[in-house]
């Protein structure tokens, strides 16, 4: 499973990446832009939503491997 | 039931004992792409109208600007797709292996005409053929015996090239509010 992934730095004119993984960032981790220093962090109202999506996501790949 | 009917009940066409496998992960495949595209569509968009719009999500960057003598930092909230933020992949059959002693059962040529120069046609039927460590006296137990090895594994291809499309628009389009 692939859990590490990149999201595009949303500070203008950085234009760089921004690696995180998926379940840490569900745990309240914060994750820095190498380049411009900005941090991203999961906003505290959509903790719930991104949980419950990867849950399943989670939950639909174990089903389909034991299949 | 004697030996002989009993085989021509299980014999099949050859070239439909082959296919069998494959077809199966074939349809196996078919159904997890199903599956996954199900799970993304209700989860990761909402249907209003028949018109589907994206989930979003809010993340907050702080950006720290940093000064000879001044460090201060700002909280944005940033909204992005759900979509781009689960680590999405395609799970298929990847390589499937079939090991089987084929028997061939009947060989029938379906050639009822005299004319010479009409290509003969030829029917094979066969099935799976028993183990060979079986009883020679046993010929029941030996046709329960037969044994077709499958060997299925399972793993990542690339996205489709519409979703990666998708996830590419929406990951180069996030929205900043203050």
């Amino acid at each position: 499973m692939i859990d590490n992934l990149k999201i595009p730095c949303p500070t203008s004119e950085c234009n760089s990446q921004i690696d995180y993984n998926v379940a840490a960032l569900i745990g309240g981790a914060s994750f820095g832009c190498q380049k411009c220093s900005a941090q991203i962090k999961i906003a505290s109202s959509s903790i719930s939503d991104l949980k419950t999506t990867y849950e399943k996501f989670l939950d639909l790949k174990n089903n389909l491997s034991k299949k | 039931m004697n030996d002989k009917e009993d085989f021509s009940h299980q014999a099949v066409l050859i070239e439909e004992l082959l296919a069998a496998p494959f077809v199966a992960a074939t349809n196996a495949n078919s159904k997890m792409a199903q599956e996954q595209a199900k799970f993304l569509m209700e989860t990761c968009f909402d249907s209003e109208n028949g018109a589907f719009s994206p989930k979003m999500i809010s993340l907050t960057v702080k950006n720290a600007k940093e000064s000879a003598s001044d460090q201060t930092s700002e909280l944005i909230t940033f909204q992005l797709p759900l979509i781009t933020i689960i680590p999405f992949n395609s799970l298929c059959v990847k390589d499937v292996s079939v090991k089987f002693d084929l028997e061939i059962i009947s060989h029938v040529n379906t050639n009822t005409n005299d004319d010479e120069n009409e290509k003969d046609k030829t029917v094979m039927r066969g099935s799976v053929a028993s183990s060979n460590d079986a009883s020679e006296n046993n010929k029941t137990q030996r046709r329960n015996q037969s044994k077709m090895s499958v060997e299925i594994n399972a793993g990542s291809i690339p996205l489709p090239v519409g979703l990666t499309t998708l996830l590419e628009f929406y990951t180069k389009n996030i929205q900043l509010k203050s």
